[in-house]
């Protein structure tokens, strides 16, 4: 711009402008053309310097007084912020023509073109509305009581009656949170337009103050604003309410109509959910019909969504068909309500599901109960004690594919929620796999009942949950295989009862398991059912269990100190853990074979270890009774494992150990022959378990080559040491539990008792070669050692078995009697060093001794005495022998005995005297273990020896007595020591000895 | 500058407009050079202000969405701070923001009534409660500025008629500028406000028509009236913001005519902004303006949700 011109211009201007400033704008003065104009755009013409009309914008053509745009120059916050109320929420149409449903009247202008503006309500020259400048909003009529909003929505208040939202009705109060987001109220609190609708501000459709229906906000959040606030109607959500749900998807069997019958098409909220507004239409709804959307408010409306529960009618549950008096909780009768109201109420409902009749609770089941009660509608079908219980979790992966629903807290379907009466039943569909409705007085089955699923094979009620029991077709505990024509307790047979029904009852059952037969005799309700088929006379007598069978009851053995896996059972048939043995225990009667989902399909078949309704197979491992018997499978390949040493040895039922398995090898669960449910023959003995053994381990038997031959360690006599140890051994095994190695005695009847006797398996575990190591695989006639040899305790190195009881025998440890010192090569009579046989061993062996069985000596006799314990004696201490190095040749004590104290069998430095054969006797003679105990180096201490080789004195030399006033002088008194040195000095030769022979 | 004109006080303008030597005044043009708030980040919805820290990144006020957005110095997002609400941190429709020398921001936390204290990368640090008018209605906060050298902070109270002055050190308000009226240094709702190189302080006098320039100075504040009442050039209908470039000229945008006219500080009109061609420049209701060091001018264009970045040329 030039700037001459400007400044010539405003020269001009000056002088043209001075007679109007003056007038037109005093000191401190309002300019009225200026303020009109700052709105009036076209009135800004009077000021407007015709010449330059140097403007900077077009002036409209239209002479109104403002559009949006004016509106906004001052409402975006420079004078009043509208930008979000205005310009950012939802707003009352403008800039369309109105539509029919209206009418404008004149003093609300339209646009030139008629179509509404901001004009058309508001104007700055408004109503006094009575509120501040903040307030303001400039209306052209107050709007009190939204009459504003009336005078073109002029049929919105015509009420209920006409389909119409209640207006000018007056509350006590309306709910603060609708009044927090903008609601306004009439006089009186009375509803008005403006209490629902606002013309700015609303973030929603439809003008609402609250979003009410668009995706991802709480559907029919307006509504249930205030309407939450009836009785029985929870605002916190749409669940747990007693009134029908909204916010959730339509239904699947949902057939909506193209429209209602107000005209209306069907309305769903965002995502397509119930709303509110799907039955009722608050400003179109039929008339007297609570805003419905149908005529008819009863089942018609109902079964538009629900289609499928058409099935209902004709069935028991059509309430007004068979039970038209029938009231509700509301008194109607059924017949006026309807079938479906009946049982539910849209709205206010007492219970679950909107359930129309009085319910104590919130379980789903208290529905069912409220008419199959004493005295209710369907007191003929009641369901008694011994009913399928409700309530109870089902593990979810099974409850996923199960097909049935489960119900939580909320009664809706939850897969991991609670069995509820609505997970088998289907209360409006009668029979699942037919059109069959029942009618009033039809007996239902497996078939029918309402049940989701037909009890069948093919559908299998039972079996959607139960999966695993599933495979019981096809087994001979499948009764329709069976063809059997026996009848449960209601008197179905299993046409009609379906196979679980054969034996199970869901409702009204005889006792626990549901169980729906008689009961047999047993421990245990488990064994009790059983029974009631493998009993005498009944459908399987021929699979009867005999007296001589596993023990039922009781503490099983693998109790203690391991978990386990086989079920346990109550006296009442419930699985403990801290309950006994019971046929279930290791039977499942629901699969012929482990794992496996159906049975051979053939009746009377011969099951073995592999099947027969075992839990677990007793395959090459034995795992079954290795759940429990741990231990004892330990027998696994070792000579004792008939398939390694006897393969074609055959049991009592000729069945070689492949056959039966290696336990079946020796026992039978079940009808076995004797005692420890033997199932082999046995041999000579007087203790059971000692015949046992000698049924292998004999002439001509398998076990002939590890038969006893020579003498042997005493058994069922009274071996006081011995007794006293394996007592308390005994004892603590019954009292405080199992140790594998305790060295337990026997009674005669083969039993374990404290008061019991030695026998063969006190010593030997016939189940385990290596009381450490278990068994060697696949050994047979294996030569064993004092590690193994099926010991209970390893004798090496220091004869651990043999000390339990000889405990005073251990001494002999670290002497020079003990062979590791003075002989480690040196054999006993079994070809055994004593490092293969343990110290004790190498001079007794408890099996196969020298003739005559004396002191189970395992070493030769010498000929240089008529005396057995000096020939003993000598055997060693001679030239060439391992005792050589102590040989005493002057060894034979003169025969007369002194009468000392020592003699006397109650004394306390008792000493022995031995007759030839070695028996101590009172009228014996002097002899080596007279003065020496050969098993302990010194007398002083109760201890071992001294790990080598030693010269003694008096106070050791393996003599019995510590003091030298005893052995010698008890008889020779001061000679005592000259004897003494007369006969072991090494001074002294043979010849001045022969001299000094004192009784020469 | 007052509309009452006595004749002999215009008798003696005429002679001194007359006698003085005619200055020539070029156009001032503008050339668009980026666009902010539309391709990076979030989207804007009715902006009210710009700023532009020492590092060229910068801050727009969201106003409705209750946030202040962060841009890096080529326009692109970087972050932004701020909901709805009324707790600390929170804003109700903020309608004005100013920068300290640190690059802290002061936020005119509109709807909740209060000034709003930020740390350059967003943390609140503290707010600052304003002061009630003497018949009860409550502060309205539009706009602030700060005076670091003085450690003042103003706070434009729109509905009040007032500018607030705060003193940073003692931490309390001092005393107001304007007050309602049309005379002199009165105001008639006050939208935006922005401080010169000396301090002097320009308000947006949005029903007044003008911008009134204010000294810093305690006792003698009011200085002049910017602009009057009109749509043709050099007159104002909607004046909505201000800018002061380098060279002490002041730019006023107006959001009705959409355009933005620039006057020299005492009030003389020396142009309306230009295109490149010469043609009026056109904005979509042109609010709040800022130029950063480079002198570059940012403009909110409100109802297009977005703010424009221009170079000035002559």
């Amino acid at each position: 711009m030039n700037s001459y011109r400007v400044l010539g211009g405003l020269f001009f201007l000056c002088l043209l402008l001075l007679p109007i400033s003056a007038v037109a704008a005093p000191e401190g003065g309002q300019n009225s053309s200026k303020e009109c104009s700052m709105c009036h755009l076209r009135w800004m013409d009077d000021f407007i310097n015709e010449e330059k009309k140097d403007l900077l914008m077009e002036m409209p053509e239209a002479r109104v007084a403002a559009d949006e745009m004016m509106c906004y120059s001052c409402h975006d916050g420079s004078i009043a912020d509208s930008r979000f109320r205005v310009w950012e929420t939802s707003k009352h149409k403008s800039g369309i023509k109105p539509s029919e449903n209206v009418t404008i009247p004149e003093e609300f202008p339209l646009d030139a073109e008629g179509k509404m503006t901001c004009a058309t309500c508001h104007t700055s020259h408004g109503v006094d509305t009575r509120v501040d400048m903040a307030s303001a909003i400039f209306l052209r009529e107050a709007n009190v009581g939204s009459s504003m909003c009336k005078r073109c929505h002029r049929d919105k208040d015509d009420g209920a009656d006409e389909g119409m939202h209640p207006v000018d009705v007056e509350f006590d109060a309306l709910p603060q949170e609708i009044l927090d987001a903008g609601a306004k109220v009439g006089v009186k609190n009375t509803v008005i337009c403006e209490t629902c609708h606002t013309a700015h501000g609303s973030t929603g459709d439809n003008f609402l103050i609250i979003p009410n229906s668009e995706e991802g906000v709480p559907q029919s959040k307006l509504c249930e604003t205030c309407h939450g606030l009836s009785p029985d109607m929870s605002s916190d959500g749409v669940l747990r309410r007693h009134s029908h749900p909204v916010d959730v998807d339509i239904t699947d069997d949902a057939k909506l109509p193209a429209r209602w019958d107000n005209g209306e098409e069907p309305y769903l909220g965002g995502g397509k959910k119930v709303n509110c507004r799907t039955c009722h239409s608050p400003h179109n709804g039929t008339k007297k019909n609570h805003l419905l959307v149908v005529n008819d408010g009863g089942d018609k409306l109902c079964m538009t969504c629900h289609s499928s529960k058409e099935t209902i009618l004709r069935t028991k549950h059509d309430i007004p068909r068979f039970n038209s008096k029938e009231p509700s909780a509301d008194g109607e009768a059924a017949a006026n309500g309807g079938v479906c109201k009946s049982c539910h109420f849209m709205h206010k409902g007492y219970g679950p599901r909107m359930w129309a009749r009085q319910v104590e609770g919130e379980s789903l089941d208290q529905l069912c109960i409220s008419c199959h009660a004493k005295g209710e509608m369907a007191e003929e079908a009641l369901t008694g004690e011994h009913s399928h219980p409700t309530g109870v979790g089902v593990d979810q992966a099974v409850s996923e594919k199960s097909g049935l629903p489960l119900f939580n807290v909320e009664g809706d379907v939850d897969v991991a929620g609670k069995v509820s009466c609505a997970t088998c039943h289907d209360a409006h569909l009668w029979a699942v796999a037919s059109d069959q409705r029942g009618g009033k007085d039809v007996d239902g089955d497996g078939n029918s009942s309402f049940l989701r699923k037909s009890e069948t094979k093919q559908q299998a009620l039972c079996r959607s949950c139960h999966q695993k029991q599933g495979a019981i077709l096809g087994t001979e505990h499948d009764l329709s295989l069976e063809a059997d024509r026996s009848k449960n307790s209601h008197g179905q047979g299993v046409e009609r009862s379906g196979v679980c029904g054969a034996c199970h009852l869901i409702h009204n059952a005889d006792g626990d398991k549901l169980w729906g037969r008689n009961l047999g005799v047993g421990e245990d309700v488990i064994e009790q059912m059983c029974n009631a088929c493998h009993s005498r006379g009944h459908l399987a007598e021929e699979k009867m269990t005999g007296d001589e069978s596993h023990p039922m009851g009781g503490v099983p053995i693998f109790k203690v100190g391991k978990e386990h896996t086989l079920p346990l059972y109550e006296k009442n048939g419930r699985r403990s853990r801290q309950g006994g043995v019971s046929c279930a225990t290791c039977h499942d009667l629901h699969s012929w074979s482990p794992g496996s989902e159906r049975g051979p399909g053939e009746k009377k078949i011969e099951g073995d270890r592999f099947n027969s309704f075992l839990r677990q197979a007793n395959d090459d491992d034995a795992t079954l009774c290795a759940t429990c018997h741990e231990v004892n499978a330990m027998i696994l390949g070792s000579d004792h494992d008939l398939r390694v040493s006897a393969p074609r040895e055959i049991n009592m039922e000729r069945l070689t150990a492949d056959e039966t398995g290696v336990c079946g090898a020796c026992h039978m669960v079940h009808n076995a022959w004797g005692d420890g449910l033997w199932s082999r023959g046995v041999g000579s003995g007087k203790n059971r378990n000692e015949a046992l053994c000698n049924g292998c381990h004999a002439r001509r038997k398998s076990a002939s080559k590890k038969r006893l031959h020579g003498p042997k360690h005493p058994m069922n006599k009274k071996v006081s040491e011995a007794k006293a140890t394996l007592k308390l051994e005994t004892a603590r095994f019954y009292g405080k539990g199992k140790i594998d190695t305790e060295l337990p005695l026997f009674t005669n009847e083969g039993e374990r008792s404290p008061e019991g006797d030695i026998t063969c398996s006190t010593c030997h575990n016939p189940h385990r070669w290596d009381p450490e190591k278990g068994a060697p695989r696949a050994s047979k006639n294996l030569e064993g050692d004092g590690s193994n040899s099926f010991l209970r305790r390893s004798n090496l190195p220091t004869s651990g078995l043999c000390v339990t009881c000889h405990t005073q025998k251990a001494n002999v440890v670290n002497t020079e009697h003990d062979m590791r010192i003075t002989g480690q090569e040196e054999k006993n009579r079994l070809k055994q060093t004593v490092g293969e046989s343990g110290v004790c061993s190498a001079c007794h062996v408890p099996h196969d001794s020298m003739e005559g069985g004396y002191q189970l000596w395992a070493r030769g006799l010498s000929d240089k005495s008529e005396m057995l314990p000096e020939r003993l004696c000598l055997d060693c201490h001679d030239e060439g022998r391992v005792g050589h190095d102590k040989i005493v040749e002057e060894f034979s004590h003169p025969e007369t005995v002194l009468v000392g104290e020592a003699t006397r069998k109650k004394s306390k430095n008792y000493v022995p005297l031995y007759d030839p054969s070695g028996q101590k006797s009172n009228a014996g003679i002097i002899t080596c273990p007279t003065c020496h105990n050969p098993h302990s180096w010194t007398p002083e201490n109760d201890r071992q020896g001294p790990g080598r080789q030693l010269e003694g004195n008096n106070r050791s030399s393996f003599l019995r007595f510590k003091s030298a006033r005893n052995v010698c002088s008890d008889c020779h008194g001061i000679e005592s020591l000259r004897r003494y040195k007369y006969f072991h000095s090494e001074r002294s030769d043979k010849k001045s000895r022969r001299r000094l022979r004192p009784w020469n | 500058m007052s509309y009452h004109l006595s004749v002999p006080w215009f008798l003696c303008l005429t002679l001194i407009l007359v006698g003085m030597p005619l200055q020539a005044v070029g156009a001032i043009t503008a050339k668009k050079i980026a666009t902010i708030g539309i391709g990076s980040g979030p989207e804007l919805r009715h902006p009210s202000d710009v700023l532009v820290n020492s590092r060229g990144e910068i801050f727009v006020l969201d106003g409705v969405n209750n946030r202040v957005v962060h841009y890096d110095a080529q326009g692109q997002y970087l972050n932004q701070f701020g909901k709805g609400g009324s707790k600390p941190g929170e804003f109700n429709n903020p309608l004005g923001m100013a920068m300290n020398r640190d690059g802290n921001l002061y936020v005119a936390d509109t709807g909740n009534s209060r000034v709003q204290f930020f740390s350059s990368d967003g943390q609140y640090l503290h707010h600052i409660e304003l002061p009630h008018d003497g018949d009860g209605r409550k502060p309205d906060p539009t706009d602030v500025a700060i005076d670091d050298v003085r450690n003042k902070l103003y706070v434009v109270d729109n509905d009040n008629h007032k500018v607030l002055v705060y003193d940073l050190k003692q931490k309390r308000f001092k005393r107001y500028i304007g007050g309602m009226g049309m005379k002199g240094g009165e105001l008639r709702w006050p939208f935006s406000i922005k401080l010169d190189r000396q301090g002097r302080i320009f308000v947006v006098d949005v029903i007044n028509t003008t911008v009134k320039s204010y000294l810093p100075d305690e006792k003698r504040h009011f200085d002049a009236s910017i602009g009057k009442w009109g749509v043709e050039r050099g007159e104002l209908f909607r004046p909505k913001g201000v800018a002061i470039d380098d060279r002490d000229e002041v730019y006023i945008s107006d959001s009705f005519l959409g355009v933005i006219q620039v006057f020299d500080n005492q009030g003389r009109f020396l142009s309306v902004l230009l295109d490149e061609e010469g043609q009026l420049l056109k904005f979509i209701t042109p609010t709040r303006l800022h130029f950063d060091q480079k002198g570059l001018l940012y403009v909110v264009e409100m109802f297009a949700h977005r703010v424009t970045l221009y170079e000035i040329g002559r």
